[in-house]
């Protein structure tokens, strides 16, 4: 039970952190994102593949911004000028290449059931969280089978 | 592989992409959100279809007249139940809800039908050789049966009273209401013809793939590409944006992983915002 509380209480606080992202993008600035999980998953993966490549969770976790930050300015410069309905449109469509590239290109990303962040590993083995949650997230209902 | 048979592929695909993106663009421009739920849409009238052929044993023609027909229902239902409430709130919140329908709708097919592919009960036919191109049975099937869709629905657009009262609310709602056309009503029609639309590619995508639950989310960057490439709003754009886009997946199986389809559409749609905003024949997107 307090497991399952505490999977509940830190998927939440993800949540809640993603929103306040969204709110800060859209609800006060006006930029329309539906892209926000591409991001989120670029910002994991670019975790997990730099923890992996021996930089430690806290070198993945400024790779992980640096990235996403390059990727968003790059999204942004492409779609600053477009209306709103056609910005929402722009960033669906990042969303859905970002999901394309880590499903396809598993010599980077694993396969879609793997947990590639290692430090975040506990000890029993069972339980990556952060990398879960991401995958819970982005392929709820998306398996690569269907492509 | 043949160039002309890259072609060819690639006019097919684009002609199946072709329905889809003329049910997005007739509500766009008729109620001036991006649909969300095409994709759903198209999803639903495959498994309707397929309930009709395989499980009640009906030819596939009569269970794709009857999948059109509940399809078509579905969608008024669906615009009587949410978009009617939302209709004056804006482009932003229509897109949002039409993206929560599009879940609705495919987790109602996958409650009922599981995850597993279907397939429609069809003989395998050996392809048809002309000049050295292979055509398979449900590419003629596909090209004649969107030749006719298009047709059936030009005659209707250019030709009928009902036609002109959509095109009339297009254009400039306030005026058409002066003159006595139901905005209301004509929703409904631009409803029922979308889902009509949406699911004779269904029913053609099932024929020419396996149904699953996301049969219709995997065309939908392809969809939009298609109608933001010949301007959104615009019928004749649309096919034939539905028919570049087509040729493009299909071309750049030479150089790019078939994987990647969407990712090409996806750029087609970004150059193409890039460059020229309003489309091959449609209105300006970009304000400032």
């Amino acid at each position: 039970m307090i497991g399952y509380l505490t999977t509940i209480a830190a998927l939440v606080l993800i949540a809640s952190l993603v929103g306040l992202g969204l709110n800060m993008q859209w609800g006060v600035v006006g930029l329309v994102n539906f892209g926000v999980v591409g991001f989120f998953a670029l910002g994991a993966y670019v975790t997990a593949i730099v923890d992996n490549g021996g930089a430690g969770p806290f070198g993945g976790l400024a790779a992980a911004a640096i990235a996403c930050a390059a990727a968003s300015a790059l999204l942004a410069l492409l779609s600053t000028r477009l209306e709103d309905d056609y910005l929402a449109i722009v960033t669906i469509g990042f969303g859905e290449v970002v999901r394309l590239v880590t499903l396809n290109e598993t010599w980077l990303t694993g396969e879609p059931s793997e947990s590639p962040i290692s430090s975040a590993r506990s000890p029993a083995g069972s339980r990556p969280m952060p990398i879960r949650i991401c995958f819970s997230c982005l392929q709820p209902q998306r398996s690569p089978s269907c492509f | 592989m043949n160039p002309a048979q890259l072609l060819l592929n690639g006019v097919v695909t684009g002609l199946l992409l072709a329905l889809p993106a003329l049910a997005l663009t007739l509500v766009f421009g008729v109620l001036k959100f991006p649909n969300f739920a095409v994709g759903a849409m198209l999803t639903l009238g495959a498994y309707a279809a397929w309930v009709g052929s395989v499980l009640c044993g009906f030819p596939l023609i009569v269970a794709a007249v009857l999948a059109v027909l509940f399809v078509a229902g579905a969608s008024v239902l669906v615009d009587r139940t949410v978009y009617t409430r939302l209709r004056d709130r804006g482009p932003i919140t229509l897109l949002v809800a039409s993206i929560g329908v599009s879940f609705v709708l495919e987790n109602i097919c996958r409650f009922c039908f599981g995850n597993d592919a279907r397939n429609f009960d069809v003989a395998v036919a050996r392809p048809m050789r002309w000049h050295g191109l292979r055509i398979n049975h449900e590419q003629m099937i596909t090209a004649l049966a969107v030749v006719v869709s298009l047709i059936v629905l030009h005659v209707m657009l250019r030709h009928t009273p009902l036609g002109r009262a959509m095109r009339a609310v297009a254009d400039n709602p306030p005026l058409a209401a002066v003159r006595g056309i139901e905005r209301e009503f004509i929703a409904g029609v631009t409803w029922a013809v979308c889902g009509a639309l949406a699911t004779i590619a269904g029913v053609l995508a099932g024929l020419d793939r396996a149904i699953d639950p996301l049969i219709g989310w995997n065309y939908q960057i392809s969809i939009f590409a298609a109608a933001i490439l010949g301007g959104l709003g615009s019928p004749a754009g649309a096919v034939a944006g539905a028919v570049l886009i087509g040729i493009a997946e299909e071309t750049s199986a030479l150089v790019v992983p078939t994987n990647y389809r969407q990712a090409v559409s996806f750029t087609v749609i970004l150059v193409f915002l890039l460059f020229r905003a309003n489309g091959l024949f449609g209105r300006k997107a970009i304000s400032r």
